[in-house]
């Protein structure tokens, strides 16, 4: 089945709302908790990638009985460097969103490390689109 | 499983009202034919469908006093919030002498507990420490450990095993009086003073042990009544009494718990629907890096619980002089009783289980059906959560249309758009003359 949340870029006092939804829905399908875990991490990290950096983007949630997807895409700066922009700690966060808790430097690496499979597509000026698989265990 | 609970309905009393359907924490409240009904799997004794039913149709099971007299050796066990139920006019030693003249052959305040498991919990949190998941979360609120059981079902293994104050408070105080007395168990009745309905349900149905060492459970405000009725008669003097420490007592409190701890990046959270906000965080990966969480079903912690006489602020104010003022406790009877106590005694001996009562079937294709038929209904709703359907949300109600509880013209706005649909209809009928009748006037506008 296909779900799709729009992510307002800025918003960040209405933040959290899609990624919690996707959340819900999981656990009234009754997908097994580590995956569960893993997908409400991505989904998350994904949401605030938007707000933080993005205009505006989509969460699209695919689930099939055996596999989750999760499709961040996003009207954005995109991604110069995908490479460095994964490391551990490299955020190019500006101090207004540093003040608000969030540009760690952790967002990808955290989503890379939750999926079972992650790619990145981005072209700069354009906007961003990080696709992710999550097997049920 | 069938599942045991302290809070019930009482039907002659509910008027139908949707006020305890929205404040479930987790939507177990349903108004069907006039009245409340509360689905066992999803409720867990918070109470505060009881706080806020304004028919007092909601209600808290606990032991009357004469319960007592099922038993020969009779130990009154107050929460740590029962002290906090009484102004300066009450002196506390003769408040807990009440106990004594009320019938109880002894009395051991539950925070003489809580200060044995404060050092179990710093014991176990650096011995376990790193393999342990982020937060680690209290296991003192049974109606939060109940929260996380049927809603975050992915968090019990962040819950410490742990036992509650109540049941070390119990265990050791019989252990005492069998050494003592030469009594056996069956003879002991160890009763547990309860600021809450959860903490009944706990006694009645522990999770993570089969047993409870308690064997009854008195409301605080009860115990208030008798107490404050009989006050002129108590008489003070007696050994059998024993209270807590300044740091057991303020697990009455918020900020008790972690107040004992000597550890970094502790959180304390009252209030269950706040409770929930920090937990829905933590399922998506927050808090990593808070060591230690206290979480409260009640505002203000168990002072604020639902079967307590005084308001929580003015309770947890005067919790806090009455803790200043008990000091260290009894600091020899304390080393005793850890000596005393075998060191697994405070590990609750099985998993917490998670209760997953929101998942829509064992089938992930079964339960993606009736998913998208949920979301679909949802669609058509006006999603106003008026709850005149007896469901908390539009969304709740879509739930229950999909598993075939409700039918689609229970919602109001539903019926009446039929109802004016099909008014339409009678009157492009009404509309509709015979022939015979058609040149007398009326049928222009046919």
């Amino acid at each position: 089945m296909h779900l799709e949340f729009p992510v307002q870029g800025g918003n960040f006092s209405g933040a959290g709302g899609a990624s919690s939804s996707i959340k819900k829905v999981l656990k009234q399908l009754g997908i097994p908790y580590d995956t569960l875990k893993r997908v409400a991490i991505a989904s998350y990290e994904s949401e605030m990638n938007i707000v933080a950096y993005a205009t505006r983007g989509r969460l699209l949630v695919e689930i099939e009985p055996g596999e989750i997807a999760i499709t961040a895409a996003d009207v954005g700066p995109g991604i110069p460097d995908i490479e460095k922009a994964l490391q551990e700690g490299y955020s190019t966060a500006t101090p207004l969103i540093r003040e608000m808790g969030f540009g760690a430097g952790l967002g990808l690496s955290n989503m890379k490390k939750a999926a079972d499979e992650m790619v990145i597509e981005s072209v700069v000026g354009e906007g961003t689109t990080v696709k992710m698989k999550f097997r049920l265990s | 499983m069938s599942y045991f609970h302290s809070v019930k309905l009482l039907d002659s009393e509910c008027k139908g009202c949707t006020h305890c359907i929205r404040t479930c924490p987790t939507e177990a409240i349903r108004v069907r034919s006039g009245k409340a009904t509360i689905i066992s799997e999803r409720c867990i004794d918070c109470g505060e469908c009881i706080r806020t039913c304004p028919n007092s149709a909601k209600i808290a099971v606990t032991d009357p006093l004469e319960e007592i007299h099922r038993f020969r050796y009779k130990i009154a066990i107050p929460a740590p919030s029962f002290v906090s139920q009484f102004s300066r006019r009450y002196s506390i030693e003769k408040v807990l002498a009440g106990f004594l003249f009320l019938g109880f052959d002894r009395v051991l305040e539950v925070g003489f507990g809580a200060d044995l498991i404060m050092s179990a919990i710093g014991e176990y949190l650096k011995s376990a420490g790193a393999q342990l998941p982020r937060p680690v979360i209290s296991s003192a609120c049974p109606a939060v450990v109940r929260l996380i059981q049927v809603r975050y079902p992915g968090l019990v293994g962040n819950i410490i095993p742990i036992q509650p104050p109540m049941e070390i408070t119990a265990r050791y105080v019989k252990d005492v009086v069998m050494r003592e007395l030469g009594l056996p168990v069956s003879d002991i009745g160890v009763f547990f003073i309860t600021p809450c309905p959860a903490k009944a349900t706990a006694v009645k149905q522990p999770v993570g042990t089969s047993d409870s060492y308690v064997n009854g459970v008195i409301a605080i405000c009860d115990m208030v009544n008798h107490i404050k009725m009989n006050f002129d008669r108590i008489q003070t003097g007696s050994t059998a009494i024993q209270s807590a420490s300044r740091l057991g007592l303020g697990w009455g409190r918020r900020g008790g718990e972690i107040d004992g701890l000597d550890i970094p990046n502790r959180l304390a959270v009252d209030g269950i629907h706040e409770v929930s906000k920090i937990l829905e965080k933590i399922e998506t990966g927050g808090f990593q890096n808070i060591n230690f969480l206290e979480a409260q079903a009640c505002v203000c912690g168990c002072v604020g619980g639902v079967l307590t006489a005084e308001n929580p602020f003015i309770a947890k104010l005067k919790l806090d002089i009455v803790s200043r003022e008990s000091g260290e406790g009894n600091r020899e009877e304390f080393g005793k009783a850890r000596m005393a106590m075998p060191g697994d005694a405070y590990f609750l001996p099985n998993r917490i289980q998670p209760r997953p009562a929101i998942s829509l079937g064992t089938d992930v294709r079964e339960a993606m059906k009736m998913l998208q038929e949920i979301e679909r209904i949802c669609k058509e709703l006006p999603g106003i959560d008026c709850g005149s359907c007896g469901c908390p949300t539009c969304r709740a109600f879509a739930e229950d249309v999909a598993a075939g509880l409700m039918m689609r013209m229970d919602c109001l706005f539903d019926l009446r758009e039929r109802v004016r649909c099909l008014a339409g209809e009678i009157f492009s009928l009404a509309k509709k003359l015979p022939h015979a009748m058609q040149d007398k006037g009326g049928a222009d506008d046919a």
